[in-house]
């Protein structure tokens, strides 16, 4: 936990691929906290943030990271095509 | 002191990386009749490379990417040219991590998000900043307990 808070760049991919369990919801919460105007964190998801609450199950704690992200956040949009697909649609294409 | 002894003592003085070079240099100090001055230089030189590339090491290592040869240099933006560049190479300069400020990057799977990020994570690297990653937010219990390095670095970053 101390090296979460602590670390100058955090980077949490692929948030949100899974339903997180409520404790995991706290605990990532408890870092976003203490991290804000702290030190940097880089998440990556590819579900919108307004699923977030569901995700987390609890709509004011994601509320209130949310905040703290976006306050001084830097949001990219990435897409809309995906690398995957293309790369499935060219094998399946040379079959 | 003899070759060997010296090479003792500057490891001992942890200088392993002019202890590393001692016998070339001297050589080519003979050979190219160098300054004292010169030859000093060249040696302190050679201990200052070797620990900026080790202290890089250090870090990638610790940060433990999983797609360690994810850079910039080989992001494909012409796959999705709507993509915000000047945003990426912002990031990528570590100015924001200096500022404290975050970054989310949304989207689709496949669009980029995890090679930017660790993109963006190696470029901060060397950009000397010390940090750390953490991959999957499900992986929760299993994340490692923080090193003696993790501590040391972070601590050296403030």
């Amino acid at each position: 936990m101390e090296s979460l808070t602590s670390v100058p760049l955090l980077i949490i991919d692929d948030f949100g691929m899974r339903k997180l369990p409520l404790t995991a919801a706290e605990d990532l919460l408890e870092i976003i906290m203490r991290r804000y105007e702290r030190a940097s964190t880089l998440l990556t998801s590819n579900r919108p943030v307004d699923d977030w609450g569901k995700l987390l199950g609890d709509v004011a704690a994601v509320t209130a990271m949310l905040d703290r992200l976006l306050h001084h956040g830097h949001v990219l949009k990435c897409g809309p095509r995906s690398w995957r697909t293309k790369a499935a649609t060219a094998a399946g294409g040379a079959q | 002191m003899n070759l060997i002894e010296l090479e003792r003592a500057l490891r001992q003085l942890r200088l392993g990386g002019i202890a590393a070079v001692l016998e070339t240099r001297l050589r080519q100090a003979q050979a190219e009749a160098m300054a004292p001055i010169d030859f000093i230089a060249c040696l302190v030189n050679d201990e200052l490379t070797r620990r900026s590339e080790r202290l890089l090491d250090r870090r990638r290592k610790q940060a433990a990417f999983r797609d360690p040869d994810r850079t910039l240099d080989n992001f494909d933006f012409n796959f999705n040219p709507k993509m915000n560049r000047s945003l990426v190479f912002d990031l990528a300069t570590a100015a924001f991590i200096g500022k404290r400020e975050d970054a989310l990057f949304l989207g689709p799977g496949g669009t980029g998000k995890s090679h930017l990020a660790q993109a963006i994570g190696q470029a901060a690297i060397q950009r000397a900043t010390a940090w750390c990653t953490a991959r999957r937010t499900s992986c929760w219990t299993i994340w490692p307990k923080p090193s003696p390095m993790a501590r040391a670095e972070s601590s050296w970053s403030r």
